[in-house]
């Protein structure tokens, strides 16, 4: 199918540390606000506490994360935010996902159903 | 997974701990049962009624104290990015709905209230806001538009107190109570996807 291959160029362009569901969820909740605690994401994201941090590890690693760790009194508070790389990749990655998007609209089978 | 759920609830997660309106939704409707009409009149028991109504704002403040720490206990806390326009929206609602209900409404005796279609006209607003529809608020809107048309006919003052307080106070809880929900829905909702994927 030499038509569609530009569509699957673009998905197997993807960046797979972004698109993996759950990171995509962290990256998604980060890009909406300043920062998040770690306690909020993993509420959102229903992950453990350790696969939490092992997502959270690999997006820092890429360098798309900043992870602080504090004391508010007593207890330790980890709160993460995107960097500018991170908030760019994001939105790239969204775009690419709605032109993907459009793209498969143009697929002739889909015109025909 | 609702990507767009989860942006729109992080984005205005303070906002939607909507569980912190409903102990002022409850002294809303409480106030005018101390005005009743079968009562002696307020005036004759200033100390009671102002103690009274100290003690119960006191109490909702402690409430909503209460449960903000549940909403901090249970989900965390989220760094909200500035947005001065809706800041800027809230604020200027506050003052136009004062200067109608203390300066326009006395004066122009109509019989239709425009302090209250603009509460009704901001509520139904808010059923959308940010492309996410909220219908919860759609009730609040409903009911305020109703309250603005209620002095067309002939009521009892004592009972036109009582159906504003009432109207306040549910739409408070209505709409606090809905906001929880959308909370509690999206965690829970995004939670039942994401628990699945491991590290790739």
């Amino acid at each position: 199918m030499p038509r569609n291959r530009p569509s699957f160029d673009r998905l197997a362009a993807l960046d797979r540390t972004i698109h993996e569901p759950a990171r995509l969820a962290i990256l998604t909740v980060l890009s909406a606000c300043q920062s998040a605690q770690f306690r909020y994401l993993q509420a959102i994201t229903g992950l453990t506490q350790g696969n939490l941090s092992m997502h959270l590890n690999k997006l820092e690693e890429r360098g798309l994360i900043e992870i602080e760790k504090s004391f508010s009194g007593k207890y330790p508070s980890t709160s993460v935010h995107l960097t500018d790389v991170g908030r760019k990749a994001v939105a790239r990655h969204w775009q690419q996902l709605e032109d993907l998007k459009d793209a498969a609209r143009d697929l002739p089978d889909q015109k025909s159903a | 997974m609702r990507y767009h759920d989860i942006r729109f609830v992080t984005a205005n997660f303070h906002q939607l701990q909507g569980l912190r309106l409903v102990p002022f939704g409850i002294l809303f409707i409480g106030t005018p049962l101390g005005l009743m009409p079968w009562l002696p009149p307020a005036v004759d028991r200033f100390f009671e009624v102002m103690f009274g109504g100290w003690y119960s704002l006191t109490a909702a403040l402690a409430c909503a104290f209460l449960v903000t720490a549940y909403y901090r206990r249970r989900y965390g806390t989220v760094a909200q990015h500035h947005r001065r326009l809706r800041n800027s929206l809230l604020a200027t609602a506050v003052v136009a709905y004062w200067v109608l209900s203390a300066h326009v409404d006395t004066r122009l005796d109509w019989p239709v209230s425009l302090s209250s279609l603009f509460v009704s006209a901001c509520l139904f607003l808010t059923v959308r806001v940010d492309g996410f529809i909220r219908v919860h608020y759609l009730f609040g809107a409903v009911i305020w538009f109703i309250l603005a048309f209620i002095l067309v006919f002939p009521i009892d003052p004592y009972v036109y107190v009582f159906v504003f307080y009432l109207t306040g106070g549910l739409t408070l809880i209505v709409c606090g109570i809905g906001d929880h929900l959308l909370i509690t829905r999206t965690l829970a909702g995004t939670k039942d996807h994401a628990s699945k994927p491991t590290v790739v």
